[in-house]
């Protein structure tokens, strides 16, 4: 049994987009070019891992969204993550 | 049962709560239940080897390697405080002693359970054709890196069965990877099962374009392997034979649902029914008042469409019915909200964003309103007994909501905008719906069982028009 | 004289330092006729589902009462740019345009911009170390953006006095002011206005044409798909409309974003002690203070919203102002909440006409605000309220002098 609160919390940015609500404003793309890309017009794609360096722009990123389809929440480190599997 | 209850508000904040299923529907519901100031134990039990990771991705971005599936899993969107059975399956439900049981053996109690059990890809019907290396699904995570290592490795020749959303989706990566794909669709068209053949049709030109080679009204007669159980050829119905080393099964999906045989719950591959609070209905037509499901394995009835079960693979569905459930869980029977969100998914495949809003398969037509088919940018409007149910756009998300609100109000069809881009034709025509469906979004069972009755009964749907506010989670 | 409507009442000179209360009279009625056969829609959701409708025509040629430029006896009406297309004319063009300007074939193009952006604030704040005063934007506010535009276009900062004026005679359009509209001086000085600010552009595109540069404009006039497709007048139109859009709202978010945080010491101070803030104080500020007021529309065919069946043909007004004061969708709507979660304000429209220049307004008053309050110290309003420009629908002040103790490096 796994308890989260006893694991290490050691927390890392992560970023999910309601691909049902976006309208592919692309607003997110100028905000954070290296998290969102759009391939084609109106195929919004997404690193939902940012790398730490985007932090900053993917929070730009959710505030411009002129939709309000991106969330931005955490999770643990991968390597804490599966170590906890049983 | 009472004792959890919030004395002064009824609500239920202490107790036990136990959510079978750690994915999109389990995790949200969890987070919710927290929002909605659960403060009780709370524990989430999955059969995964892995904390709750998203799926759309597996059949795009991972597959296409833009994406590394280790940067799947799901944001936590709120402090969740729970325990996490990761990589158990639940194998048993008792109702009269509130447990569930897993295969372990461990008997884990509740005072409210959550069923979110999901679906499954369904196998290759010949277990010894489906074992061939080679042969794969794709449904998780660890499907999802079989699949890529093959793709990635090279292939003479991909095969996949089935053209429905994920056949489709797999067929455009192998195309953007420049590896040649054979789509085989029992059907006349791709994605018809869910957009009819109207839709379906310009779904196949557009494979065509991509150089897929489509074949429809096409199935698999037989898979080959060589000595070694290594998949190498493929015989088809219209008498060819492909030599092939990938064949991807994607012929629908398996709710998850045989851990509950024996629970005296109505469930089968088709899901488990609930009424429009989201609460379980049992083989007699009894509700489980302390029973709720959510996300893929639900059946539920929705105002919309109340001749019908809904059932779903739609990732917003997961997200809007965690909501539900987590509201009428807490907040107990003086606040029920019936589950009114309206389906809508989304789908990427050869550069085109097709989104749906509404159920298109319960369709009798459908008409272009908008756009241009040729440019591969329209939307599409389904209509049943003369009222807009559904629309779908292709490259016209923005589009989207306006429709929303149509299907919403049950709007008169054909509608005519008067738009500056409506086609020069735009008569319905008959939407095309395969008359044996693939395994479709919804199937009305040819007969009523006692819970099917009891969750779409005049009283339920009534009591649950009552809590209905059509725009309440538009927001 | 006709009397006065609610909405001209509102868009009055001696109202324009505070339209609000006559919002909130007009939100009684979501959607209400004017006497001038105009209906006026003041409500969130109203609002919002007409900016989405594909009922709803941008194309002043579907209006019966078109806007001045189309009044003109003597000369054809320019090519309409995009703002004033509707599907599928106005997609195509605006795809062309937003290809030299961002995703999915130039995504870093205006993020590339911040550290420009950054210098020219520094360079036009930096000008008044040693002083105590500020013309917010005069000094600031407006060159700020004039300067990024010319930049981005590449059209000559030397030629900002003659389009200034051809700018503000044009935007002059907007205003609903019967008296204005009917007035045929002032009908000419539109005319006269956009014949030479075409002229004008003619020249520098055909000079972009000659001598490409890395500026959009260059490599928008010089795109071989876009010159299949895009005819002179229409280049001409869409690089007048980045021009004049680019510059004449930006001012307005600078500007009432300073007045309105002028007004509000406490959240000022909270600024400057959490600059992270900013972006969402902007997003605020846009909802409270839209620098575009309201938008005109037209119908295409019978609409009915709220009740309210509004006629094939007519002239609409979305007033965006009015919605995003709508208390049924913001709670406490007339209080300005820097750190609100939910606001899904239309300052930037909605729909396929959403802002093109969003994402480049956002990066300039990003910049600009968070350069202003961290480097004013002691800043307090000369005057409360500022004078306003004239135009109703670009609503901003003319000036917004700030004494101040000291500017900080
Ligand atoms: C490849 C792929 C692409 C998709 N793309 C899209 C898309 O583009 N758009 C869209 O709208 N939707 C898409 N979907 C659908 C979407 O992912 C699902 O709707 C969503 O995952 C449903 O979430 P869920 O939690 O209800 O079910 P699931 O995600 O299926 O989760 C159920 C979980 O329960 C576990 N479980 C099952 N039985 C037991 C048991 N007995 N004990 C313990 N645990 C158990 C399962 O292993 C699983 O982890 C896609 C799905 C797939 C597979
Ligand atoms: C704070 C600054 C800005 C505000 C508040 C603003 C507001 C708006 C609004 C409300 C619309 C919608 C018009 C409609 O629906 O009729 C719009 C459209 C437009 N804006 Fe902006 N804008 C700003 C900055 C800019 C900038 C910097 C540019 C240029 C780089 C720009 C270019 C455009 C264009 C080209 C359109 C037309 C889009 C279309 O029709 O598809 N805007 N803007
Ligand atoms: S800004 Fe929002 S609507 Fe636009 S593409 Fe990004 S997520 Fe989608």
């Amino acid at each position: 049994m796994n308890d989260e609160t006893s694991a290490a919390r050691k927390r890392r940015m992560k970023v999910v987009v309601d691909l049902s609500r976006c309208e592919v404003f692309a607003q997110c793309v100028f905000a954070s070019p290296t998290t969102f890309v759009l391939h084609g017009d109106e195929v919004l794609e997404y690193d939902p891992s940012p790398d730490e360096a985007a932090h900053e722009q993917v929070i730009l990123a959710a505030r411009a969204c002129p939709v309000q389809a991106i969330s931005i929440g955490w999770s643990e480190e991968p390597e804490d993550m599966e170590a906890r599997v049983p | 049962m009472t004792e959890h209850l919030d004395s002064r508000t009824d609500r239920f904040t202490r107790g036990r709560v136990v959510i079978v299923g750690a994915s999109l529907a389990g995790l949200r519901t969890a987070e919710a239940l927290r929002q909605e100031g659960f403060t009780g134990a709370l524990t989430l039990i999955g059969d995964e080897p892995h904390l709750p990771y998203d799926r759309p991705p597996l059949s795009k971005q991972v597959l296409a390697g833009r994406l590394p599936v280790e940067h799947t899993p799901l944001a936590r969107l709120h402090d969740l405080e729970a325990s996490w059975r990761c990589g158990v399956p639940a194998v048993g439900l008792s109702l009269a002693d509130g447990h569930v049981l897993l295969a372990d053996g461990q008997h884990v109690p509740f005072d409210r359970l959550i069923i979110a059990t999901g679906a499954r890809a369904r196998p290759w019907l010949h277990p010894a054709e489906a074992a061939l290396d080679g042969v794969l699904l794709l449904r998780t995570r660890d499907d999802a890196s079989r699949l890529r290592a093959r793709l990635a490795a090279g292939s003479p020749r991909v095969l996949i069965i089935g053209g429905g959303f994920i056949g489709a989706e797999v067929a455009s990566v192998c195309r953007a990877l420049d590896l040649r794909v054979t789509v085989v669709e029992r059907g006349p068209a791709p994605l018809a099962g869910a957009l009819g053949t109207v839709v379906g049709s310009i779904a196949a030109a557009v494979q065509r374009d991509h150089g897929v080679d489509l074949r429809c009204d096409t199935t698999v007669t037989t898979l080959e392997g060589d000595a070694d159980g290594r998949l190498r050829r493929v015989h088809l119905s219209d008498g060819d034979t492909l030599d092939v080393d990938v064949a991807l099964v994607a012929i629908g999906p398996l709710r998850n649902t045989e851990w509950l045989a024996g629970s005296g719950l109505a469930a089968d591959p088709r899901g488990v029914v609930c009424d429009a609070f989201c609460r379980a209905i049992d083989e007699r037509g009894e509700i489980q008042e302390r029973v709720f499901v959510a996300g893929d394995v639900a059946r539920w009835p929705h105002p919309l469409y109340p001749d019908e079960l809904l059932s779903v693979e739609h990732w917003s569905n997961a997200v809007a019915q965690a909501r539900t459930v987590a509201q009428n869980l807490v907040h107990g029977p003086a606040a029920y909200r019936a589950h009114t969100h309206l389906p809508s998914f989304w789908s990427h495949q050869f550069g085109i964003n097709i989104k749906s809003a509404g159920v298109p398969a319960l369709a009798d037509q459908v008409l272009i309103t908008q756009g241009s088919v040729d440019d591969r940018r329209f939307v599409a409007a389904y209509g049943l007994g003369g009222r807009l149910i559904a629309a779908v756009t292709f490259n016209q998300a923005r589009m989207l909501p306006v429709y929303q609100a149509l299907i919403e109000a049950s709007a008169p069809l054909p509608i005519d905008f008067k738009a500056s881009d409506r086609p020069s034709d735009t008569r319905p025509l008959p939407a095309g719906f395969p008359a044996a469906p693939q395994p479709s979004p919804t199937m009305a069972a040819p007969t009523r069982s006692r819970a099917e009755h009891a969750a779409t009964s005049a009283m339920a749907m009534e009591h649950a028009a009552s809590r209905t506010s059509l725009t309440s989670d538009a927001g | 004289m006709p009397q006065e409507t609610l909405f001209q009442e509102s868009a009055r000179v001696s109202n324009r330092a505070n339209p609000y209360p006559l919002y909130a009279e007009l939100r009684r009625t979501p959607v209400s006729r004017e006497s001038d056969g105009t209906y006026v829609v003041s409500t969130y959701r109203e609002v919002s589902s007409l900016l989405y409708d594909p009922r709803i025509s941008a194309d002043p040629r579907n209006s019966a009462d078109p806007p001045p430029m189309y009044k003109n006896p003597n000369a054809p009406p320019p090519e309409p740019s995009f703002i004033q297309l509707d599907e599928p004319r106005h997609e195509h063009m605006r795809r062309l345009t937003m290809k030299h300007f961002g995703p999915p074939r130039s995504p870093g193009r205006i993020s590339g911009m911040a550290a420009r952006i950054g210098q020219l604030v520094d360079k036009l704040l930096g000008a008044h170390q040693g002083r105590q005063e500020i013309d917010i934007v005069q000094d600031l506010s407006y060159p700020l953006p004039v300067m990024v535009i010319c930049d981005l276009l590449g059209v000559p900062l030397e030629d900002e006095p003659r389009f200034r004026d051809w700018s503000d005679i044009l935007t002059s359009g907007l205003d609903p002011d019967p008296s204005l509209q009917n007035d045929p001086a002032f009908l000419q000085r539109i005319f006269k206005a956009s014949a030479e600010i075409r002229v004008y552009m003619a020249e520098l595109l055909k000079a972009h044409r000659r001598t490409p540069n890395d500026s959009m404009l260059s490599a928008f006039v010089n795109d071989p798909e876009a010159r299949a497709q895009v005819t002179d007048g229409e280049f001409m139109s869409i690089a007048i409309l980045l021009l004049i859009a680019g510059h004449e709202t930006t001012v307005n978010l600078i500007s009432n974003g300073v007045l309105t945080l002028l007004r509000h010491p406490d959240l000022l101070a909270r600024l400057r002690r959490e600059p992270e803030l900013v972006p969402a104080a902007i997003e605020e500020v846009l909802r409270y203070e839209p620098p575009v007021q309201f938008r005109n529309r037209t119908t295409l065919a019978d609409v009915s919203v709220a009740g309210v069946t509004i006629p094939k043909g007519a002239e609409i007004i979305l007033l965006i102002a009015a919605a995003n004061r709508d208390p049924l969708r913001f709670p406490d709507a007339d209080r300005f909440i820097p750190d609100r979660t939910d606001n899904q304000h239309l300052s930037f429209g909605s729909g396929v006409h959403y802002c093109f220049g969003a994402p480049l307004a956002r990066v300039e008053a990003q910049i600009a605000l968070r350069e202003i309050i961290r480097r004013l110290d002691g800043p307090v309003l000369a005057v409360d309220p500022p004078p306003y420009r004239f135009n109703p629908a670009l609503r901003g002040p003319s000036h917004l002098v700030v004494n101040f103790e000291r500017l900080t490096d």
